[in-house]
């Protein structure tokens, strides 16, 4: 554990104190901290982060609700009990005992129905990110987004430490809207019609891919080329509290039209679209900080 | 389990109800332990933005990791140990540094607002003590905030933090030193009553044993 500590985090595991160093005029000083610490009144939660966070978990259980009534299939992330010393969970006793008990064609079958659900929730994420006007469905695709990141496991940093060790990971966390990855290169002089055309481009996208579910892999064959990179990298992720802080923090309860995480001017940045207006903002930008590089008008 | 009404399950019943598929199981668990949770996470990050990326996160690992739980540990434990390391891989990825401090306590950088986190009850003290902290070596930092600011038994610091009860007393003892000089000033005036942790409702009023 210790090796893992960046430079400059001094890590004393290995020194442990000697009881004599302290004399006891400093012991009894030492006693008066923990005392002063222990007399620091403890935080309260503040309503707005609870909310979000009760909001998180309740998309995480819709999509666990989902992946149960929809995949009969483990779990890529179904823990290795071999690790774990605790008595299985009654479900996951039901699922690996149906597991077991699936012929060639169910589990086909079960392949096919899940690669449906998937694709179906990728489409309507897509639909929804680029042009839905509620928060509700950008909700629920930042869900599916988070329960994508869930089977991927690895993806979101989780380690086999069943006790908690690194559990969460450098994933990003589910907050309601849908990021974007178009890896375009904004410029000031267009940067809004740039904009245009990356929302364009997703809108596209998401119309290709609903006109034809069956074959999601043939909707960016049919965008223009000069569109297409935006729309192959087109992958709703879901957003970190302090981004998605950012954005409401420009665009209000209007859900925004494009959150696109790519660089201005080659300095890597957010761009993020409301309805008429463009911001272009840095990476660390919270709700505190919004750290705001320029913004421009949408136009039409 | 002391601190629960009659019939009221405790969170080891709320975790395998989780697990066993109810929806609302795993909220009641974060509702009952959320102040405590977001207190370790607001200590260590020593940033409310910070505290609640990493709460979140840590508590949406948690959801989906209840399978895991093994029971050789209160439940309380469990779910403070995924918010301390998802504290500190925050800091971790953030590349935070302690900050350099001559020993002057006007040096000290004063902690930014606390917005929306009660910062009108927020006294001098108090960001003195925010600002102290800052100074510490996050798992030093982690040390002394389960132990002396919540009042966590070694034992159960040990387990949270997973390092061994020798370790944690001397990361306490040690953060203790860098912090006296600071502090010192503000021995006489006490910020107020304490708040001792009720693990799975067993007070660890013996905690800071360091």
């Amino acid at each position: 554990m210790s090796r893992e500590w960046p430079s400059g985090w001094e890590d004393p595991e290995d020194v442990e104190l000697d009881a004599e160093e302290l004399d006891a005029e400093t012991g009894v000083r030492l006693s008066e901290v923990a005392a002063f610490l222990t007399a620091v009144p403890a935080p309260v939660l503040p309503g707005a982060i609870e909310s979000r966070i009760v909001a998180a978990l309740a998309a995480e259980s819709a999509a666990r609700a989902e992946n149960f009534t929809t995949d009969p299939a483990p779990r890529s992330a179904e823990p290795d009990r071999s690790r774990t010393l605790g008595p299985a969970p009654a479900r996951a006793r039901v699922r690996r005992h149906r597991r077991l008990s699936l012929r060639p064609a169910q589990v086909s079958g079960a392949l096919l129905a899940c690669l449906l659900f998937v694709g179906l929730g990728f489409v309507v994420s897509l639909s929804h990110g680029a042009s839905s006007s509620s928060s509700a469905p950008q909700a629920a695709s930042a869900a599916s987004s988070a329960a994508a990141s869930s089977e991927a496991g690895p993806q979101m940093g989780y380690s086999s430490d069943s006790t908690g060790r690194s559990a969460a990971g450098s994933g990003p966390s589910t907050s309601g809207f849908a990021l974007t990855r178009s890896g375009t290169d904004y410029q000031e002089a267009t940067l809004a019609g740039q904009v245009r055309e990356v929302i364009a481009a997703n809108e596209k996208a998401a119309r290709t891919a609903v006109s034809s579910p069956a074959t999601p892999t043939s909707g960016p064959a049919s965008v223009p080329a000069a569109s297409a990179s935006a729309t192959q990298s087109l992958n709703p992720y879901a957003l970190t509290p302090s981004l998605h802080g950012c954005v409401v923090h420009f665009t209000g309860r209007a859900a925004p039209r494009l959150i696109d995480r790519a660089s201005y001017e080659g300095t890597p940045a957010y761009v993020i679209a409301g309805a008429r207006q463009v911001w272009v903002v840095g990476l660390g930008c919270t709700a505190t900080h919004p750290h705001l590089i320029t913004s421009a008008p949408l136009g039409s | 389990m002391s601190g629960l009404a009659p019939g009221e399950p405790t969170d080891g019943v709320l975790l395998r109800r989780h697990v066993e598929g109810n929806a609302d199981a795993f909220g009641q668990l974060f509702s009952r332990h959320k102040d405590r949770l977001w207190a370790v996470a607001l200590r260590i990050t020593c940033d409310p933005d910070d505290a609640a990326d990493a709460l979140q996160e840590a508590m949406i690992a948690a959801f989906r990791r209840a399978g895991d739980f093994r029971g050789d540990s209160a439940v309380t434990t469990w779910m403070h140990r995924i918010v301390v390391n998802a504290s500190l891989d925050l800091l971790r990825r953030r590349g935070s540094r302690t900050v350099n401090w001559s020993g002057d306590p006007g040096e000290l950088p004063v902690p930014e607002t606390r917005h929306g986190v009660d910062s009108a009850a927020y006294t001098d003290s108090r960001l003195d003590v925010d600002a102290a902290l800052h100074m510490l070596p996050p798992p030093q930092r982690a040390a002394l905030v389960l132990v002396d600011m919540l009042g966590y038994h070694v034992s159960d610091a040990a387990v949270i933090l997973g390092v061994s009860e020798g370790t944690v007393k001397s990361r306490c003892a040690r953060g203790r030193m860098k912090l006296l000089p600071y502090l010192s000033h503000l021995r006489a005036n006490y910020p107020g009553k304490g708040n001792r942790p009720v693990v799975d409702g067993v007070s660890s009023e013996q905690g800071g044993g360091a």
